[in-house]
């Protein structure tokens, strides 16, 4: 059971990202990156689809290694 | 084998049925105040934005005092008492004294807010002279009508009966075992000897002052003092709402987790710091208060930064106790144990976050703390984002999140839907980050708190980076998940309660702490030391400002005519 | 009493922030200067401040080489006087109180921020060095019309003010 991120798990991951993105034109101007709108919906677009990616990666790695619990949760 | 522990076969309804049904009827209570207050919460949200106002602004303050009164002091309150019969009765594994005398103080709570309900919703009619359009904190010289100063006193009475009710239970276990107080029934008795001292204040306030004030019999009341005396009991009554939570927490969280609290000896010294130190601070409420010399403020200073010390101390145990439960389910490394938590559970997810979010609301309770800081938020919006993190997420969706564990043992009936309920937290979760994020950051622009409409026509609000459309649009739609998630909540449980009854049983039981009790020295059970110091830190803290308000304004107000009283029921008959 | 290694690191390092908070605090009263509102302007009978010597009259007065007192009065639901007006680079100190409930004096955008309370005068000392205007909202509920309540504070160029302005 360890290592793969199941739906709940991605759920939480995409929770935590919500403050990142409802701040991210605050935090970029911090770096004196100011943004227009266009420009911040690409970038949490791509953000958003990153963590996707990543999480998506991370499960197929995980379900080809050879540590596999079958115990229940 | 401790009473830490319920035979796993056996669900509490079926052991303890009479208590069972007090519980339920407490918890029934709760959410009933949860439902009618969150349906105030939506309507404030969009109002004060200017999205949507079908009442009256002037009528904004009686749902705001709805709002107010219903969800920190009758939902928080009735889960409390709700959980503390719950877990008394278990950890003791004994019923209660005399299920009578229980039912006794439940109605009492009962009737306390029917009368205060009434009062507040007479303001929404304009033909009845009743009304108690004052808020939360009620501060005079604005006056309420006497039932609801009446209500809020017979609703106290009543959670002192009910502390009695446990000592009760309490000391007769102890007369017949010997061996620490049990974990739980510790948590629950620090909880009520810090009740029984923090309401000393707002009990002197209301039955001395506001109360004989609002019926004619006293002409006027000195507003510094009725304030201070609401404020000795108003830093106190967050920790009594917060305390229910840290005990979920600590003895709840580590089990649905998958393994055991990390040390119990540790829990016992927070809730002895919480009783210790919840109310000799007080005046950190009223920083920017004329009348109040510098040196009692920078006091409560000092003691509210050490109050962070039992929270901190809390932060790590339960999270080295979630560790555990992870390693216990086959979680390994520095980060990747955080994959093998229970997140499908939401009863685990909801705590869990709930505990994220209080860390949060813990550090924008320091800036609160900052004596000299705090003229940047005082009376802001800044206040309201801080404390619906700690109230609004930890303590309300830490008691949703139990209800979900809680429901098989009470009701008999599993949960209709763990989909639903994982939804519910989550979107609680995403709802409270937009809505107290663009509150904190309202805040610091100057916008201000408790107010229907805060758009004024002499100046516009600087709102740096951003704009103040965008931060009140967050408020909305952060205020609208929020409504949308307690609907869910409470559309969850009534279902479950239709369906029908679950075969066999589920295994509640709590695993004893990996450092038990006999770790942990014995003074901190000496329940009578740690009083004896609450107390004295109350008077070192308060007697002499007290002192100082009275000898300068006098017990009822410099001046010797009453003070114009607005919003009287008494000027509407008279 | 087993306290694990961790959680001893872990206590020490929140005491350590405890007392860092503290100092922060000791810092912005003892370095920067920053004053809390107390007990020094005394009390006043809030049912007849007509006839109080200050507050019978609200306006600002010149006090000093570059001082102002400022007495202002709260009510419902409007402050007296509005607007207010004071020179840049002077120092006021306001004197506030209510002639009816507790209210809120904000300046907005400023950590000038005081509660108002019937009986009590807060008084404060703020240094304007450069002309702006501000907005001066209640932020305590005071009533129906509490979010109508507002005034506000001109600090006018020097050279523009005219004297003692209500």
């Amino acid at each position: 059971m360890s290592g793969r991120i199941s739906r709940a798990g991605l759920l939480v991951i995409l929770a935590f990202l919500v403050p990142v993105i409802v701040e991210f034109r605050t935090l970029a101007a911090l770096f004196g990156v100011s943004l227009s709108v266009g420009q911040y919906l690409v970038a949490v677009t791509g953000l958003v689809m990153a963590v996707l990616l990543a999480v998506g990666a991370w499960n197929l790695r995980a379900g080809t290694t050879a540590d596999d619990h079958t115990g229940g949760a | 084998m401790t009473n830490e522990e319920l035979p796993g076969e056996e669900l509490f309804l079926d052991r303890f049925p009479d208590e069972a049904q007090v519980v339920r009827a407490s918890l029934w209570s709760a959410f009933v105040a949860l439902g009618i207050g969150a349906l105030a919460g939506i309507v404030q949200a969009l109002h004060r934005v200017g999205y949507v106002r079908f009442i009256d602004s002037a009528d904004y303050y009686t749902v705001l005092t709805l709002h107010g009164v219903l969800l920190v002091i009758s939902f928080t309150i009735f889960f409390l008492v709700g959980l503390f019969t719950w877990a008394v009765t278990r950890s003791l594994d004994r019923p209660v004294e005399n299920i009578r005398f229980t039912w006794a103080w439940y109605l009492t709570m009962v009737a306390g807010t029917v009368l205060a309900g009434v009062a507040i919703l007479g303001g929404f009619v304009d033909s009845i002279p009743i009304s108690a359009d004052v808020l939360f904190t009620f501060y005079a010289p604005l006056q309420a009508h006497p039932l609801f100063y009446a209500g809020l006193a017979v609703f106290i009475i009543g959670t002192w009966l009910a502390g009695f009710d446990w000592f009760r239970s309490w000391w007769i276990w102890r007369s017949e075992n010997d061996g620490r107080i049990p974990l739980q029934t510790f948590m629950v008795l620090t909880s009520m000897l810090m009740w029984y001292i923090a309401t000393i204040g707002v009990a002197i306030s209301v039955v001395f002052f506001l109360l004989p004030w609002s019926l004619g019999i006293i002409d006027q009341v000195n507003p510094l003092l009725t304030r201070t005396l609401f404020w000795y009991f108003g830093h106190p009554v967050v920790y009594f709402w917060l305390m229910p939570a840290y005990l979920l927490w600590y003895t709840v969280l580590p089990s649905i987790s998958g393994g055991r609290l990390f040390s119990d000896p540790l829990a016992r010294v927070v809730f002895v710091l919480f009783l210790i130190l919840s109310t000799p601070v007080g005046i950190h409420h009223q920083y920017l208060d004329p009348g109040i010399a510098e040196g009692f403020k920078f006091i409560a200073m000092t003691n509210t930064m050490f109050l962070l010390l039992p929270s901190l101390l809390t932060a790590f145990t339960v999270v080295a106790s979630m560790e555990h439960g992870a390693r216990q389910r086959g979680g390994e490394g520095y980060l990747s144990w955080l994959g093998a938590l229970p997140w499908r559970d939401p009863a685990f997810t909801g705590m869990a976050l709930a505990g994220l979010m209080f860390a949060a609301g813990g550090f924008s309770g320091m800036v609160n703390a900052g004596m000299n800081i705090n003229y940047l938020i005082h009376n802001t919006l800044w206040v309201p984002g801080h404390f619906h993190l700690t109230v609004g997420t930890a303590v309300a969706l830490t008691f949703m999140a139990a209800t979900y564990w809680l429901l098989p043992q009470l009701t008999r009936r599993r949960l209709y839907s763990r989909t639903i309920g994982l939804f519910q937290v989550v979107m609680w979760f995403v709802g409270m980050v937009l809505m107290s994020n663009a509150m904190h950051r309202a805040g610091l622009v100057g916008i201000p708190r408790r107010t229907a409409e805060p758009q004024y026509d002499g100046f516009a609000f600087d709102a740096g980076l951003s704009s103040v459309a965008e931060l009140d649009a967050q408020v909305a739609i952060g205020g609208t998940l929020l409504f949308v998630s307690v609907v869910l909540f409470l559309g969850n449980l009534i279902i479950s309660l239709l369906e029908d009854p679950m075969e066999g049983t589920v295994d509640r039981s709590l695993p004893p702490a990996l450092s038990g009790p006999e770790d942990s020295p014995e003074v901190l059970d000496n329940l009578s030391l740690w009083v004896a110091i609450a107390l004295l830190l109350v008077l070192l803290a308060y007697s002499l400002p007290i002192g100082a308000i009275v000898a300068d304004g006098g017990l009822f107000g410099p001046g010797t005519e009453s003070y114009p009283v607005v919003l009287s029921w008494l000027e509407v008959v008279t | 009493m087993n306290v694990h290694t961790y959680e001893k690191i872990w206590l020490v390092a929140s005491l350590f922030l405890i007392v860092g908070f503290i100092a922060t605090v000791v810092y912005g009263a003892a370095g920067a200067g920053i004053a809390m509102v107390d007990a020094s302007g005394g009390t006043v009978d809030s049912t007849s401040l007509s006839e109080n010597e200050r507050f019978g009259e609200p306006g600002v007065e010149r006090v000093g080489d570059g001082e102002y007192e400022v007495t202002v009065v709260a009510r419902q639901f409007m402050y007296q006087p509005d607007p207010i007006r004071v020179p840049a680079d002077s120092r006021v100190t306001f004197y506030v109180t209510s002639a009816d409930v507790i209210h809120g004096f904000q300046v907005v955008g400023t950590n000038v921020n005081t509660m108002v309370i019937p009986g009590q005068v807060a008084k404060i000392t703020v240094d304007f060095d450069e002309p702006a205007e501000y907005g001066i909202i209640c932020n305590e509920y005071c009533g129906q019309g509490h979010h109508d309540m507002e005034g506000k504070l001109v600090v006018v160029p020097e050279d523009e003010y005219g004297g003692d302005d209500a």
